[in-house]
C-alpha cells in the first residue's frame, strides 16, 4: 500500500441525496500523471462529470481539491481548487481560492472532496477529521455569508468554511462562495450550484496534520527561500499595501479626469482611512488580504473583508460611484450575498448604456439607471430576490442577450463571463489575452507573466522569468517573434506557458499571485515537491503533468461543445474606449502597436500552434492527445 | 552569563498565517499538525488571539520566523 507524504491519500465522496459518505484511496497513477490539486481535479472531472449535464442537477458534482504542498509550511501554499459544470457559461471550469480551507482539508486527511446529489433539506457539510456529518442548515439558511461563517466557526471552533449567501440560495447564475469570509471561490456560479444542492456551507477542521518525506531537505529548502523573502527589499511594502502596490488604479482614475476619486484610491487614503489589518493565508509570508474599516464619513464603522483592496477600488471606475466608502460598502453587500463584484459592476455599466440608448427604460425595469451607488444597491437586491428585471440579470449575460435584439455584439463578455481586464485600458498582455482562450470564459488568473502591467521596459529581462516559468529553450526564439516585430514578445504564444506554469503552481498548491510566484521556479517547486512527497520527479514531469491537465480541461469543454468559435475577442475591443477625455484603442502591452482583427487572429492561430492544437477548431490534435497519454478520454 | 528569551506579542500585527504554529510543530515533531504546536492562534475575532501552551519551552523559534512583527524576540542577559 502506498505510503503518502504531502498527499493525504484519501478522497471523500459525499452523496447529499442519500446522505452517504464514502472514502476512496488516492490513485497513484493519477498523482503521477496529474500531480494533485487542479490537475487531479481535472482528471476526476473527466471520470465523473457526464456530457451535457444540467449544472443544477443531481449529476453535477462539485469537486474540491488541495495539492500536495497545501497544509505544509511551503511558503504561500494554501491554494484550494474546484471544478464542476458552471451555470453562467455551461463550461466545466477550474476555480481557485485560498485562506484556510485547503490546510484544514489536508489536515483532516483528505486531498479532495466530491459532492453530488441534492439534499432534501438545507444542510451544511461538516468534516472534522473522520467525523463526517450533514447538519441541518435551518438556522443559517437565508443568512449572509459573514453571519453564516461566524455562526459556524463559533459553533465548531477554528476551521475552514466555504459558504454561500442568498444569491446562491436563489440560483443566481453568477453567484460564488467565499472561503473564510474573504477569498472568492467559484466565479461563474459555484454559489448557485451549491444552492441548487441545498448546501449552505462546507466546514472542515483537521487535526491529523501532514507528514513530510524528507524533513531535513525540506527545512533546508524552506530556510533558504524564507531568507530570500525576508530580505526582499519590497517586503514591507507588500505587507503595508497588499495588492495596491503596483496596481495603478489611482493613476487610471487620474488619467480619466476623476481627480477626487483618484485621491481616494491612493495609498495614503487606503492606509489612513480604510486599512484595519493585513490578512494572510496559512504559510504565506506575502499576505495581501485586507480587513477594512471605514474610519470616517458615510458608512463609518463598517468592518469588512476583501481578498484584495483593488477589488472594491476597481469599482470606482464606474463614473458616478462617488467615493471609496461607497465602493467598500457596495463590495461588502456584494460579498455578503455571495455575488461576483466584477459581474455586478459590468452589468450596471452595460445596463446603464442600454438605458442611455433607450433600450432599457424605467417602466420596463423599475430602475432609473445610473452608474452610482444607489442604483447598484437596488440592482443587487433585484438580482438576489430575482424580482422583475432582476430575474433576467440573475440568469446572466447569455439570457440578457436573448431578451433584446442586437445587443450581444456590444457585450464585454467571453463565453458568458464578463471581462476582468479591458485591454484597451491596460494594454494586451497575457492576462488580457488569457480571457479569450480560457475554457471557463473571461478570466485572468492563469495568464500571469511579466507582461502583466508591464510599462514596456527592456524585454531581455523577461528571459529570466521565462526560464523560471519552465519555458523550454526551444520556445524562446518563437516568443520573440510576434506578429508585428515592434510588439516585442508574442503574447499569444507566451500565454500557453503562463497557463502551464499556473497549472504547476495550482496543482501543487502554491499561490500564483505575482508577488509570490516571483520567488519560485519550476526547479524550486520540484525540489519542494520531492522533499515533501518523496516521489522524486523531474521538473519536466511536473511541467508535462500541467500541460496534460490543461489539455484535459480543454477536451472536457470540447465535449460540451466549445471550440475556436468561442475563443472570441469581443467586438467592442476593436472600438475605441472613451475614458475621461482619452480615446483608447486596443494596443499591445509593448511597442504601442494597435491590435487589429487580423493581428488578433494571428495571435490566436499562434497560441494554438504553440499548444499543438488545430488552428481550425482550436482543439488538441490527435498527435497531441497521444503524446500526453489522453487517448482514454476519447474512448 | 545566561540569556533568557522574551517573546513579545503584538496581536494587532498578526496576519493569521500560522507560520509560528507550523514551524513549532515541525521543529519538535517534523510534521505539520497544528495541535502539536505549542503556540495557538484563534483567528475568529477581529484580531487573532495568540496564546502559548504550558509545554512551550520559550525557544523563540516562532518569533524568529514571524515576518509580520506579531512575534518578536527580546533577548536579555541575566
Amino acid at each position: 500500500m502506498m505510503e503518502w507524504h504531502g498527499h493525504a491519500g484519501r478522497i471523500l465522496e459525499v452523496d447529499l441525496t442519500r446522505n452517504k459518505f464514502d472514502i476512496k484511496k488516492l490513485n497513484e497513477k493519477d498523482v503521477r500523471d496529474f500531480i494533485g490539486g487542479m490537475g487531479l481535479n481535472c482528471k476526476l472531472a473527466a471520470d465523473l462529470l457526464k456530457k451535457d449535464l444540467d449544472p443544477f442537477s443531481q449529476e453535477n458534482k462539485i469537486i474540491i481539491g488541495a495539492g500536495p504542498l497545501v497544509g505544509t509550511l511551503t511558503p504561500a501554499s494554501s491554494r484550494l481548487v474546484g471544478i464542476c459544470k458552471f451555470p453562467a457559461t455551461g463550461a466545466i471550469a477550474n476555480v481557485c481560492g485560498s485562506m484556510s480551507f485547503g490546510m484544514h482539508l489536508k489536515h483532516a486527511g483528505f486531498d479532495h472532496v466530491i459532492i453530488s446529489g441534492i439534499s432534501e433539506q438545507p444542510v451544511y457539510l461538516k468534516i472534522e477529521d473522520d467525523d463526517l456529518d450533514l447538519c441541518s442548515a435551518e438556522e443559517i439558511w437565508g443568512k449572509d455569508i459573514f453571519e453564516t461563517t461566524d455562526h459556524l466557526k463559533k459553533k465548531h471552533g477554528c476551521s475552514g468554511v466555504i459558504a454561500i449567501g442568498r444569491a446562491g440560495e436563489n440560483f443566481v447564475k453568477s453567484s460564488l462562495t467565499l472561503i473564510d469570509k474573504t477569498s472568492t471561490f467559484g466565479r461563474g456560479g459555484l454559489g448557485a450550484v451549491m444552492g441548487s444542492k441545498k448546501l449552505k456551507a462546507i466546514l472542515v477542521k483537521g487535526s491529523k496534520g501532514i507528514t513530510i518525506s524528507n524533513p531535513k531537505e525540506f527545512k533546508k529548502l524552506y530556510d533558504k527561500l524564507f531568507q530570500r523573502i525576508r530580505n526582499y527589499s519590497h517586503l514591507k511594502d507588500v505587507h503595508k499595501l497588499g495588492m495596491l502596490r503596483g496596481t495603478p488604479i489611482s493613476a487610471l482614475l487620474g488619467a480619466s479626469g476623476q481627480k477626487a476619486k483618484s485621491k481616494q484610491a491612493s495609498e495614503r487614503f487606503y492606509l489612513k482611512k480604510l486599512k484595519k489589518r493585513r490578512m494572510a493565508c496559512p504559510s504565506c509570508p506575502l499576505g495581501d488580504k485586507d480587513v477594512l474599516e471605514i474610519k470616517e464619513g458615510e458608512f463609518s464603522g463598517l468592518i469588512s473583508f476583501t481578498p484584495s483592496i483593488i477589488n472594491p477600488f476597481f469599482m470606482l471606475l464606474l463614473k458616478d460611484l462617488e467615493t471609496s466608502n461607497q465602493a467598500v460598502k457596495a463590495f461588502d453587500i456584494i460579498s455578503r450575498h455571495g455575488l461576483d463584484a466584477l459581474t455586478i459592476t459590468a452589468l450596471l455599466d452595460f445596463c446603464t448604456t442600454l438605458h442611455e440608448k433607450g433600450i432599457l427604460t424605467r417602466e420596463s425595469t423599475g430602475l432609473e439607471w445610473k452608474r452610482d451607488y444607489q442604483t447598484m444597491v437596488k440592482m443587487i437586491e433585484m438580482i438576489v430576490q430575482r424580482t422583475g428585471f432582476g430575474d433576467v440579470l440573475a440568469d446572466g449575460w447569455l439570457r440578457l442577450a436573448r431578451e433584446f435584439d442586437d445587443i450581444e455584439k456590444d457585450m464585454p463578455v467571453i463565453k458568458g463571463l464578463d471581462v476582468v481586464f479591458d485591454p484597451r485600458l491596460l494594454r494586451m498582455g497575457t492576462m488580457e489575452f488569457e480571457q479569450v482562450v480560457n475554457p471557463k470564459g473571461a478570466h485572468v488568473a492563469s495568464g500571469g507573466s511579466p507582461t502583466y502591467l508591464s510599462p514596456g521596459g527592456s524585454l531581455d529581462k523577461f528571459k529570466m522569468h521565462f526560464y523560471r516559468m519552465g519555458i523550454p529553450e526551444s520556445a524562446m526564439d518563437r516568443l520573440y517573434k510576434p506578429p508585428v516585430k515592434e510588439m516585442g514578445i508574442h503574447v499569444g504564444r507566451l500565454t500557453r506557458y503562463s497557463e502551464d506554469w499556473y497549472t504547476v503552481l495550482t496543482s501543487t498548491g502554491v499561490c500564483a499571485r505575482a508577488q509570490v510566484n516571483r520567488f519560485y521556479s519550476l526547479e524550486l517547486i520540484t525540489e519542494f515537491y520531492n522533499a515533501v512527497t518523496g516521489l522524486d520527479v523531474s521538473p519536466e514531469t511536473l511541467r508535462l503533468a500541467a500541460e496534460r491537465s490543461w489539455n484535459l480541461l480543454r477536451l472536457l469543454n470540447a465535449r460540451e461543445g466549445f471550440s475556436r468559435s468561442d475563443d472570441k475577442f469581443p467586438d467592442v475591443w476593436f472600438n475605441e474606449l472613451q475614458f475621461g477625455s482619452l480615446q483608447l484603442k486596443l494596443q499591445n502591452f509593448y511597442g504601442g502597436i494597435e491590435i487589429t482583427p487580423e493581428i488578433a487572429r494571428q495571435m490566436l492561430d499562434d497560441y494554438y500552434d504553440e499548444r499543438g492544437w488545430s488552428k481550425e477548431n482550436g482543439l488538441p490534435t490527435k498527435d497531441k492527445i497521444r503524446a500526453l497519454g489522453l487517448e482514454w478520454f476519447l474512448s | 552569563m545566561d540569556k533568557s528569551i522574551e517573546i513579545i506579542v503584538n496581536s494587532e500585527k498578526c496576519s493569521g498565517c500560522r507560520t509560528c504554529q507550523f514551524i513549532c510543530a515541525f521543529t519538535f515533531h517534523e510534521t505539520f499538525a497544528l495541535n502539536l504546536a505549542r503556540i495557538e492562534i484563534d483567528d475568529r475575532d477581529l484580531y487573532p488571539k495568540i496564546t502559548f501552551r504550558d509545554d512551550c519551552i520559550n525557544c523563540g523559534t516562532c518569533a524568529k520566523y514571524c515576518v509580520y512583527g506579531a512575534l518578536s524576540l527580546k533577548e536579555e542577559v541575566a
